[in-house]
């Protein structure tokens, strides 16, 4: 097969234009949405504090962008969610890849250099505005507005890193339930998801504390490792993890039929 | 252009729904599938355009296999389904953003069958009715030029004017190197557009032959009585009979409701 069959950047480029089109009221209505949900957040939860500190943005920051994130990742593959886009989507011009990183910029870049600047804009408008309020109602506060670089740099070594990478394995997860799943992406994957590492950690429990069937190096591991190393390992992990789910998607899309 | 050998296909734990169906077409012809429900009209169209896959035999169009998806075969394949979904944009918006995928896009030839439709290009498409949709996206595939169009059930929805326009404008927009399928059970819809028939029945092609070829063999007229009208196959009709009797070099016009329910019927005329 030729190379301009797999990817064409003239193509990749006709498709990503063609498809914004056909998308950005649903983009926009939904960036809009992210920034009511940050906005009324963060403002219900500074009018009952005199003083918010800017670590503490963290309590909202997180959750935040947990939700938003997988909400938004969790629905890519719109076309998928019905027969008759499906069948439409799948007859657009476009190669398998350029479809499958089309909707990874979409879905999980995007989000990663948008949601931040939109925490950064509306949880400080809604700061402002408190301040405003308790200022005219002559409440004393203290109220710090939030900056993700600032959180970032003050995190301890390598976590930012590890909160990277996994905010894009956790996004990634929900991609692949996207494609595989027809109706209710984002449940399902949860719930898939959520078997699996019970399983998982079910298994490694029963061999390792139960019945000490691995090598003592393993079963006293943490004593061995350094942070650095473990942080190392981590981060290896969620790489692979991420790799994994892309190539998982890219041949689930590549495999979708009509019946 | 169409190639298929021995053809299996069944959805899940169903019986077979294809078994052993072979089919080949070239370009320059319009292809009527007629069949009865459950047929395999649709299936055997979305075999063609790479929407299911063969599991067992060969489907081979323009020299690859649709299940690829290739972007060189998608770009010659235009599908119109029965049932569609389009965005919330405007007729124009839809057509600047989709037309850069078809390299021999006709701008020219969308905006006349545009206008022939009574179409408004700013008019937004899911404002339409779903008439004016189906129209909008006849008239879209005909402009993309495409090597194989391929319309499932085009005149569903369309109304009386817009069917007689909708046989003007495939017949006057299509090249010789064009193949166009239209599975259809308003056979009236299509009479004097296609120029060769396929009639499906329980998994297999019981007939595919040409309409000039039909007419060389049999003829097609209204009698008040059957006696002496040598009739291979007669319907009642309002004053006497839709009959279908051996030509005899007599040409007539191909009814091709009552060919479809003579064929369905068992009735040989070879």
């Amino acid at each position: 097969m030729k190379t301009s069959q797999i990817f064409n950047l003239n193509r990749f480029g006709r498709y990503a234009s063609s498809t914004l089109t056909m998308r950005y009221r649903q983009l926009l209505l939904m960036t809009g949405a992210a920034a009511a949900a940050i906005f009324i957040f963060s403002f219900l939860t500074l009018i009952n504090n005199s003083t918010w500190r800017y670590e503490q943005w963290l309590q909202l920051v997180i959750p935040l962008t947990i939700a938003c994130g997988l909400f938004y990742s969790g629905t890519a593959f719109p076309s998928f969610r019905n027969r008759e886009k499906t069948m439409s989507y799948l007859m657009i011009p476009a190669s398998t890849l350029e479809k499958l990183l089309y909707e990874f910029a979409e879905r999980i870049i995007a989000f990663i250099l948008i949601f931040p600047v939109l925490l950064n804009l509306f949880g400080n408008l809604a700061a402002t505005m408190v301040t405003s309020i308790k200022n005219y109602q002559q409440i004393t506060s203290n109220i710090e507005h939030l900056s993700i670089i600032k959180l970032f740099q003050n995190s301890p070594d390598g976590s930012s890193k590890v909160i990277l990478l996994g905010a894009i394995a956790a996004l990634l997860l929900v991609f692949t339930g996207s494609v595989t799943f027809k109706k209710y992406p984002l449940v399902k994957t949860t719930i898939f998801s959520t078997g699996v590492v019970l399983a998982i950690a079910g298994y490694f429990y029963l061999i390792i504390e139960k019945m000490h069937l691995v090598h003592p190096w393993i079963e006293n591991m943490g004593d061995h490792l350094s942070q650095n190393q473990a942080l190392s390992i981590f981060v290896i992990m969620l790489s692979i993890f991420s790799l994994v789910a892309l190539c998982y998607s890219y041949f689930k899309l590549k495999e979708k039929e009509i019946s | 252009m169409i190639e298929i050998t021995n053809l299996n296909f069944r959805y899940g734990k169903q019986p077979n729904l294809f078994e052993g169906l072979s089919l080949s077409e070239d370009a320059g012809n319009i292809v009527g599938l007629l069949g009865k429900n459950g047929a395999g009209k649709s299936t055997l169209l979305k075999l063609l355009t790479g929407l299911l896959e063969a599991p067992i035999g060969s489907v081979n169009v323009m020299g690859e296999n649709p299940i690829w998806r290739n972007p060189s075969f998608l770009e010659e394949v235009y599908f119109v389904p029965e049932e569609y979904d389009l965005p919330s944009v405007k007729i124009a918006e839809f057509v600047k953003a989709n037309a850069k995928f078809y390299p021999r896009f006709d701008h020219s030839k969308m905006g006349k069958i545009l206008s022939d439709f009574e179409l408004n290009p700013e008019n937004r498409l899911s404002k339409q009715s779903y008439g004016q949709r189906k129209k909008f996206l006849i008239a879209f595939a005909l402009s993309t030029n495409c090597k194989l169009l391929v319309l499932d059930e085009p005149t569903n929805g369309l109304d009386i004017p817009s069917k007689a326009i909708f046989r003007k404008v495939v017949a006057s927009s299509l090249s010789e190197d064009q193949l166009v399928f239209i599975s259809t059970h308003q056979v009236k819809d299509v009479e004097n557009l296609i120029d060769k028939i396929i009639i499906l029945d329980q998994g297999k092609i019981i007939f595919h032959e040409s309409l000039w070829e039909i007419s060389e063999k049999v003829a097609f007229s209204t009698v008040t009585s059957l006696e002496g009208s040598q009739c291979l196959y007669h319907e009642i009709a309002p004053g006497g009979f839709n009959i279908m009797k051996p030509a005899n070099g007599n040409t007539t016009e191909v009814d091709i409701e009552l060919l479809f329910n003579a064929t369905i019927n068992g009735i040989k005329f070879n």
